[in-house]
């Protein structure tokens, strides 16, 4: 495979600039389609418009810098080996984005493998699926000052505080624009399920901000 | 509506285009409503917030490590494949690769062709005896020394590779055997 695409690659059959603005211009699938005919530099050319979403992605979901760059690495280095299986009726977004999602939740999975850390986890959930949904504004609301330099720390924060199956379909809604039926398979979901967990993600989220928004 | 409902179909709201939901409903409770009114306002605020704050940034080297993670991940899994050799083979050639690809790679990289060197032909000869290092006795009660470290073969020159990457060898040279290391 290797040699086939770089001989290709290396031949320079398009110069390279002319290449990669006509991959910028082309559609994902398109994109991926270059990818499997043998063009390497499509491959470049998906890294590029997807590094930084994945990061912020597994980022949102872990919450760990590090590891993120490592996962999102890992997101890559799968699709590179697996692009060929990939089914091109579907969304290419929604199948990179299905990778990532399932190495972090693999990473959570195992930062869980604590019996106590792993009952913690489920009776964070389902305290979270259950609680009855609520609101109630807080009077208390810190100055300005503090409130600023604050302020992406506890937006952060909030996320971080979600649930995980609510954090997750919360991050690829809100933060990620994610249509519900995307979210259904990228956390191998129904949309009842999606539903139901991003309206509580929400609430849970609004409880937690609402002292440091105006 | 009341505000329990609003709450509880509050994403058939804030995602409309997703439901089949007239706002309408919603729009007259929140109009009449000062605390479901700060409910929205709260999420739509948070939200804009939490989008406004850009992640971490992409590292400047995660295109080269990923280049490196790829041939590596590649050229191992392909030799496996081909001839079941060992992994270290495997790693070998994959580290040759590396190096031979480095720079090569057109997605990512600007260099678009590789010079060719014509190198002279490579002969090999088996490689000199290493002296080995023996173990040293053990200086733990007998019962926590493992009857089969004692086998003859172990030490021999064959196992010397092996032994030299064990971690056998780091402990004994340390001398605080306390475990093998092999269950
Ligand atoms: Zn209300």
């Amino acid at each position: 495979m290797f040699a086939e695409k770089k001989t290709h690659d290396a031949f320079g059959v398009i110069p390279a600039g002319d290449t990669r603005k006509e991959l910028a211009s082309l559609g994902d699938s398109e994109v991926v389609q270059k990818f499997l005919d043998g063009e390497e530099r499509a491959f470049g050319e998906l890294v590029r418009r997807y590094d930084s979403r994945l990061l912020n992605f597994v980022y949102r979901t872990v919450g760990d810098r590090e590891r993120a760059q490592d996962l999102v690495q890992e997101t890559f280095v799968r699709v590179y080996r697996h692009l060929h299986r990939f089914d091109q009726s579907k969304k290419f977004s929604t199948w990179i984005y299905t990778i990532a999602g399932n190495l972090a939740k693999n990473e959570l999975r195992n930062r869980s493998r604590n019996p106590l850390v792993l009952f913690q986890a489920i009776k964070k959930n389902w305290d979270a699926d259950h609680r009855p949904l609520e609101w109630e504004d807080e009077a208390y609301k810190p100055d300005d000052l503090f409130r600023k330099r604050h302020l992406k720390e506890k937006v952060d924060e909030a996320v971080q505080q979600l649930p995980e199956h609510h954090r997750i379909v919360f991050v690829l809604r809100e933060l990620e624009g994610r249509t519900y039926e995307e979210i259904a398979e990228i956390t191998d979901t129904n949309l009842g399920t999606v539903k139901s967990r991003l309206n509580r993600a929400r609430n849970n989220f609004a409880r937690i901000i609402a002292p440091m928004v105006d | 509506m009341n505000c329990q409902e609003f709450l509880e179909r509050y994403s058939e709201f804030r995602d409309i285009d997703e439901a089949d939901t007239e706002p309408d409903s919603f729009e007259a409770h929140l109009d009449s409503c000062p605390a479901c009114r700060r409910y929205h306002e709260v999420v739509e605020r948070g939200v804009e917030l939490a989008r406004s704050f850009s992640g971490p940034p992409i590292r400047e080297d995660f295109e080269d490590r990923l280049r490196h993670h790829i041939y590596h991940a590649d050229l191992v899994a392909h030799t496996r494949r081909r001839d079941g050799s060992s992994p270290l083979i495997a790693v070998a050639l994959a580290a040759a690769a590396i190096l031979a690809g480095v720079g090569a790679w057109g997605p990512i990289s600007t260099i678009t062709t590789a010079p060719t060197v014509d190198l002279p032909g490579i002969s090999a000869s088996a490689p000199q005896v290493r002296t080995i290092l023996e173990p040293q006795p053990v200086q733990q009660s007998p019962e926590r020394s493992p009857a089969f470290l004692n086998h003859s073969n172990l030490w021999s020159e064959s196992n010397t590779l092996l032994y030299e990457h064990s971690n056998l060898y780091h402990r004994y040279r340390d001398g605080t055997l306390i475990r093998t290391g092999l269950h």
